[in-house]
Parts: structure tokens; sequence; C-alpha cells
């Protein structure tokens, strides 16, 4: 969804009076456009999700009876019969398939049989401890990165083989591992942060660290790259002739270019950082998304699983828009794009 | 009841070969040895828990633990195991021992205000029946108000594990006014009981806030404080991961943690105070497929037990902390149970003897036996939510051990939702089965060995066992009047199915819980290890 691909077909920006109205509505058009997009992408995950949980083995109601009292075991057909028919499992797959989808469209995203909670409800209780710690994961990783690429980039071979080093060993550290050392040192040796953090915000600090940190070494490595060959550009060397520090043509000029990859990583990252969280909150004893998505696929609660989906789904669409806007302001060549 | 876990992080679950003892001998007060301290009022008990269940109440023994704190309970362990009054003052058999008559406090009320008696229990029947999927084996088929505290249980065969059962926490009492007003959700998350707590809030993910009950009068006889608890509040929180949980006590988060790590456990009994239950039912063991396959034969299924050297594996894979098991269908805290720890000691050479004299001759190039061109193959899934990590340990070793006498054992990992949908529970899909059943009454034989629900084939019985004459002696066993008679038949019973080695027990089941050397007076009840905070209270 980069605006690289959609951007070339919009014309420059009209300026004459008769077209006044022409900026217009072809904006109209566009967020028209990308309404349905978004609407096309989130009928694709609820139909993908329903394929695949579908697709599943397992039957529905033995996993509900067996959740409820503790067993692995086979159930027989008159067990399962009153299950099959309160939760219409039995049903042919096309029609617990429509039946969703008109649900959809009254905005109604079921109820969890798990759990026996309106999926809304649940989705809400969970949904601000998880863009609390995806967001402040993304922002430290930031944080970490643009230092980092600016003290270490471009400089002698050897300091930016010890920066890209650092940046693949922190890229490539598990999120989980990550988290135990910090809770260790930080939570339990040292006492600074709580063990049971829980949704505080005080209890946030370190499960983000613990996903910012190989994250930052994953927005490194693609910044560092395009940092370097940015520093090899002709405008480099005419800053420098106008006699721009190094500092300043760093940061004003060669970061600039070097952003554009990792935005576009960031966009990718805040999605996975919303469902993928799931082994630091556990760590951290967090409540989340990312913890009730993946309990919900193991017990094929469909309706939550769904409902979840489409969050993601949709808060990809609109941190793809975010990215696009962004990219307009790090290069102006795109400015009067979007 | 049943097998109690999801998600297990941790690595088993330890013990320490006194708190067994404590734990089975009967009480295990947590405050002893701790050393007296002035006792202060108040206060909030951090409780790390690990597993969140979907509801408050229901048939899932994580369920029990949460109950317990909401619900008071017709009838409780006592400290020696015997069952003492709680909401129930006395009870009575009818002659056919088919009923039994519970007389009622006449003080007890709702923390919904609306009052206790023989109707409420009456109530709460439909709930147990449709909310507990193991019911049918308590036998319990109805309850009758006779008059407003004089309730009758209505049994369709004797059972006179009934008050183990009663007592257990997944019969907790619930509000009649609130199961029936209440939306699902409220009687899910927040249902109405006479106990000491009262769940002010659940935030999911997270823990459950428990109040105190101001008004609360109805402890169970075997419990010290007579009124509300010492404590205002326990904060219930979840915590799945063990190292959390241990960091948490360690820094005094924590004033009690569930299932401590079992690296942590010497630590743990060294530097605070320890509780270890070791769960009812039947242990952790081998069931056999007796239906088909080289397990039909009975000299496969010993010699199989004798190529594995139990003892010495339990102690080293749990490191001395879980007990040993031999008996394969009662553990050593259920009633009547009886030590078969002695059989088939470990002997390789017995092992391959059997296996000669049952045909299996014949070696291929791996060493694997061989009859008619068929390899001794012996398919094992095996559930980590009910193994754990250390027992997936234990099973490895097992697999390397039955090697040296020609089994080729090929373990099946399966994942949570193959577990819970049932997969590989039919006779064609394995030829053994490693698991255990909490539950507090030897009539567990019934539930495992019996072949037929109503027309279906019975899930539990994972031997797929068939005799028609040993489940009439077993039901038998359950109906006969005289106790020492009984005993003795349910201890011909549990030699029987040892000698044909239909089931072979490893190791048992345990909970444990480590606690702050100043919070005093926490303890578990001797059905589930069930937690009572009612007792508890900090010192200075």
């Amino acid at each position: 969804m980069s605006v690289l691909a959609s951007a070339p077909a919009v014309p420059p920006q009209q300026s004459s009076e008769t077209d006044r109205r022409g900026p217009f509505l072809l904006s109209a058009r566009r967020v028209l456009l990308r309404i349905g997009s978004a609407l096309f992408v989130v009928w694709g995950t609820v139909t993908v999700t329903f394929l695949a949980l579908a697709a599943l083995p397992g039957d529905r109601a033995t996993i509900l009876l067996n959740l409820r009292s503790g067993q692995t075991i086979d159930r027989t057909p008159e067990e399962l019969a009153p299950i099959n028919e309160q939760y219409g499992f039995s049903d042919p797959l096309l029609v617990q398939y429509v039946n969703y989808l008109l649900g959809l469209l009254r905005g109604d995203l079921g109820e969890s049989y798990e759990l026996q909670r309106p999926v809304t409800a649940i989705i809400g209780e969970q949904i601000g401890p998880t863009f609390t710690l995806a967001i402040t994961a993304l922002l430290l990783a930031w944080i970490i990165t643009v230092p980092w690429t600016l003290l270490t980039a471009g400089r002698g071979a050897r300091l930016r083989s010890v920066g890209s080093a650092i940046e693949s060993v922190t890229a490539g550290l598990p999120q989980y591992w990550a988290g135990i050392m910090l809770l260790l040192i930080f939570a339990i040796g040292l006492g600074w942060f709580p063990v049971i953090g829980g949704a505080s915000v005080h209890g946030t600090v370190l499960p983000a660290l613990a996903l910012a940190v190989p994250l930052a070494g994953f927005i490194g490595q693609a910044t560092r790259s395009e940092f370097d060959r940015a520093m090899r550009q002709p405008f480099v060397l005419s800053a420098r002739t106008r006699g721009m520090n190094d500092l300043g043509v760093r940061s004003r000029h060669v970061l600039r270019h070097a952003l554009i990859p990792g935005i576009t990583l960031s966009g990718w990252a805040m999605g996975s950082l919303i469902s993928g969280a799931v082994l630091v909150e556990s760590v951290f004893a967090r409540p989340g998304l990312g913890a009730v998505l993946v309990n919900a696929v193991s017990t094929m609660d469909f309706a939550l699983v769904s409902g979840i989906v489409i969050l993601i789904s949709a808060f990809y669409v609109v941190i793809n828009l975010i990215v696009d806007l962004v990219y307009v302001a790090v290069d102006p060549r795109l400015r009067g794009t979007v | 009841m049943t097998q109690p876990t999801r998600v297990h992080h941790s690595a088993g679950l330890t013990a320490g070969a006194t708190s067994i003892l404590l734990a089975v001998a009967g009480c295990a007060p947590a405050g002893s040895g701790a050393g007296d301290g002035e006792r202060i009022e108040g206060g909030t008990i951090t409780y790390a828990h690990y597993q969140e269940p979907p509801c408050l109440w229901g048939g899932w023994v994580q369920q029990a633990y949460t109950s317990r704190q909401v619900f008071d309970s017709l009838v409780s362990y006592g400290d020696d195991g015997e069952i003492v009054p709680w909401l129930a003052v006395d009870w009575e058999e009818s002659d056919d021992r088919k009923m039994v008559t519970f007389t009622l406090r006449e003080d007890v009320d709702f923390t919904d205000g609306t009052h206790f008696d023989a109707h409420a229990v009456e109530a709460n029947f439909p709930n147990w029946q449709a909310g507990i999927g193991w019911h049918p084996f308590t036998y319990i088929i109805g309850a009758e108000a006779v008059d407003d505290y004089t309730v009758e249980i209505h049994l369709e065969e004797p059972n006179p594990e009934l008050y183990n059962i009663l007592a257990n926490g997944h019969y907790g009492i619930q509000s009649p006014e609130a199961l029936e007003h209440n939306s699902d959700e409220e009687n899910c998350l927040r249902p109405v009981g006479t106990g000491p707590w009262v769940v002010e809030e659940w935030a999911r993910g997270e823990g459950i806030s428990f109040v105190r009950n101001e008004n609360y009068n109805s402890p169970p006889e075997n419990a010290s404080n007579d009124g509300a608890p010492y404590v205002e509040r326990v904060e219930w929180k979840f915590v799945p991961d063990a190292t959390a949980r241990w960091g948490a006590l360690a820094t005094g988060e924590a004033d009690i943690i569930y299932d401590v790590p079992p690296a942590q456990w010497a630590t743990a009994e060294q530097e605070f105070q320890v509780l270890n239950f070791v769960a009812t039912g039947r242990p952790q063991g081998f069931s056999f497929n007796v239906e088909r396959g080289p397990f039909t034969d009975k000299e496969v299924r010993q010699a199989f037990v004798h190529a594995v050297d139990r003892q010495a594996l339990v102690e080293t894979v749990f490191q001395g902390s879980v007990p040993f098991e031999g008996n394969g269908s009662l553990s050593k805290s259920t009633p009547l149970y009886l030590d078969l720890d002695d059989t088939y000691p470990y002997d390789l050479d017995r092992a391959n003897q059997l296996l000669d004299e049952a045909g299996w001759t014949e070696r291929d190039a791996d060493g694997y036996r061989v009859k008619n061109g068929e390899p001794l193959e012996v398919r094992l899934p095996f559930n980590n939510d009910i193994v754990h990590s250390t027992g997936a340990i234990a099973l490895q070793t097992i697999q390397d051990q039955v090697r040296g006498a020609g089994f080729k054992v090929e373990l099946i990992p399966l994942t949570q939702t193959e577990g819970f949908s049932g997969a590989y529970s039919a006779p064609d899909e394995k030829e053994l089965s490693f698991g255990y059943w909490v539950w507090p009454s030897p009539n567990i034989l019934d539930i495992v060995y019996r072949a037929q629900l109503g027309d279906a084939r019975n899930g539990n019985n994972t031997s797929f066992f068939n005799d028609p004459e040993i489940e009439e002696q077993i039901l038998d066993a359950q109906r006969e009047p005289d106790p020492a008679l009984r005993e003795e038949k349910y201890a011909q019973l549990q030699q029987w199915f040892q000698d044909e080695a239909i089931a072979v027990g490893v190791y048992n089941f345990t909970y444990n819980v480590a606690i702050s050397r100043d919070l005093h007076g926490v303890w578990q009840d001797q059905g589930n290890g069930l937690l009572n905070f009612n007792d508890a209270y900090f010192v200075e």
C-alpha cells in the first residue's frame, strides 16, 4: 500500500480557476476508493479467517464441552446435539458465513462462546492496554534508532560494522527472552519496575522495551543501508560545500532519505505489535489482544477471532494511510499528491 | 475435578516430601513453623495464580479455585479428611442410601441480600447438571426441598463419597435470585454466593479483585475464623509466566504464588512457607489399549512396565519432589487407596522374557521386536496441558528405556486444539495413553473403566477396557453398605487392574503454593487443594 504505487496516477496540483472543483472531486473519489478498498480488505480477512477456522481440525462443540469440564475426550452425539443447536454449528458453512456477515452489517460482532460475552465488550476491554503497549514500543524503537543511526551510519568501516553487528543481534533477539531478561534485571533484581505490571503506566515500560529493542534493530538495519546510500549522493557534497556541518548534513538531509524504509517497516510493525505481543504480555502478566487472540484461535472461538482480525485489518488500513501521509511529510517530492 | 489445566508454561509441579505428608495426613496450616507474630487487621493479599478460567465457576478445577472464594458448600473436608458441617449442619441417609437428607443453617444470607435455604439448594441442582460435564458420575439425580431448611439429595447409586463431591468446590451454592435474573455474563464474571469474598471486578487478562463479605458468618466447621475475613481484599492476579510469579514472591509484590517453578522448589521450602496437595483420583500413569494392538496381550503390557525404572525415573526427572505412584487406578490421597508401589519393579530381563513368551521373538535391524512381520510399535499421543513439560521429559525417558526391551514408542505431542477436540482418542489411533483425573472417590474406577455411556463409547475410558463382569463388580463395590467390606472389594479391584496391567501408575499430580512468611493461616482444602483466605492474616 505504498504511496509510490498510487501517487503517479494523480496529476500535479490544478491551479486554474475553472478547475477549482477538480481537486475536490478527485480527492472525494480517492476517499471513496480508499474506503472501498478498506472494506474489501476487511471482507477478505473475515472470509479467510472464517475458512481457516472452518478448515482447522477439531469439532467446535467438542472443544466447548471439554473446556467447560476440563476434559480432553470424545463426545457422544447426544452431548453434542444441544451445543450444535444452540450455536448453530450444525448449519451448513455457507449459512453460518452469511449469518455472520449479516450480523457484521448490523454492527454485531457476535458473542464469544467460550467467554459467554459480546466480542465488542472483550475487545473494548483489551484494546487500551494493547494500543498503549504497541505505540509505546514503536516510539521507543524510533527513539533508539535515530540517534544510533546518526552516530554510527555512514562513518568509518569499523564503526559501521560494529553498528550493524549490534543491529543484527538486537533484531534477532527473541521478544520473550528480552522480556525475561528485562524482568529479571530491572523488576526482580533492581526493583525499579513492578513484576506484575498489569496495564499500569509504570508496568508498561519493560514490556514496551522488550518489544522495542528487537524492533529498533530491524528499523536500524533498514535505515542504515539507506543512510549509507544517501551519504554518497551529490546533494551531500553540495550541502557540505555550502558550509553545513556534519551533524547538520546528517540530520537535515541524509536522515530524511534514510527514514523512508524505516517508516514502511513501522506500518508493518504496528500491526504485528497489536496481535503478536502475546509472549511479552504473558511474561509481564499484562492484559492484551494478543493473548485473547491466541486463546480464541486454539478454542476455535470464531466470533472472537474474527472480531480481533477485523480490528487488526482495519488498523492496518489506517496505519497505511498514516504511513502515506508521513512519506509526504518526509519527502517533499511527494507533496500535492495525497 | 478432571484434568485441570490448559496452558502450563512451567515445568511441572513439584513437591517436598514433608509437605506431601502434611497434605496427605490432613491439615497443612501455612502458619506453622513460621513463628508467631502480632496479627495485623486488614490488608490486601496478592495472589499470583496462572490460568484464567472463562467463568468464575464450572466443571474445570481452575474454576473450583475461584468458586471457593465466593461460594460456600453444603459440607467441608475436616482436618483429617473426615466430612464436617458447613452450610448443612446435619445429614442422614435413607435405608437404601440413595437419598441423603441435609438439615441446613437458618442464619445465612447471600451477598445480594436474599436468604439461603433449602429452596436455594434445589435451585442450584439444574445448574450443576447442565454446567458440570462429569456430573453423572456423582450419581446425583435430584435435589428437593422438604421444608425451608431441609433438602433431600437423590442418588442413582449409593455414594458414600457424595460428601467429598459436595465439598469439592464445584458444588458451591449460588443465589437463585442471581441465577434466575442476572445475565449469563454477570453470573459468569460476578456470581453471587454466601462466601467470604465478593467479586468487585474482573479485569480480564489481569486478575480478579475480591473484597471481603463484611457480613460473612458461615465458614466451614474446620475453619478457625468464625466471621468475616481478617484481610480486606484479595487481588487474584493471573501471571502465566513461572519466572514472573517467582519474582513477584521474591520481591514481595505477591504474598502467595501458585505452581512454584521446579528449580526453585528447594529455595521455596527454605525461604518461604509451602503447601503441597496430592490430587485425588487417578495419578499420572499408563493406560494400555486393551482393545486392539500389541497391548491386548497381558504379557506385553507387563513387559512394558517392567522395562521402565519408574521409581528412579520420577526421582531423577522431578528431583525427588513429586512422589512416585505405582497404583494406576487410584492416587495416594483418594479414599480406599491401595499401596501398589512394589508391583512391577524395574527388571529388563523379565521384560524380555515376557516378550519372548508372547511371541515377539524376532528383532529388526534397529533392535525393535517383530512378530509375524509386524514391528512392536507403540503410539503415545500426549497433551502438554495434561503432562506439562517435566512430564514430557519423563515420557522421553520412558521412550528411551523401553527401547531396551524392543519397544518402539512414537511420542505424538498434541496441540491444545487437538487435545480439547478429542483428537487421537479412538482405539485405532494409539496403543498407549498417559494422563490423570482428579476425583475424590474410588468410583473413579467406574469413570475410567466403564465401556459405554448410554449408547456411545465412554470417552474417559482411555484403555478401551470392556468387561461387563468387572463393571458389575465395580458397581457392587460402590454399593457395598459395609465400610470394611467395601474397602476390601475396592482393594481387590485395584489389585486386579494392577495385576492385569490395564493401567499402571507413574507419579502423582500435585498442586503447590509458596507463601510469604508474614502471611499466616492460609490452607488448602483436602479435596482439590483449594485455597482458603478467610483464615489468613498478616503479621508484623
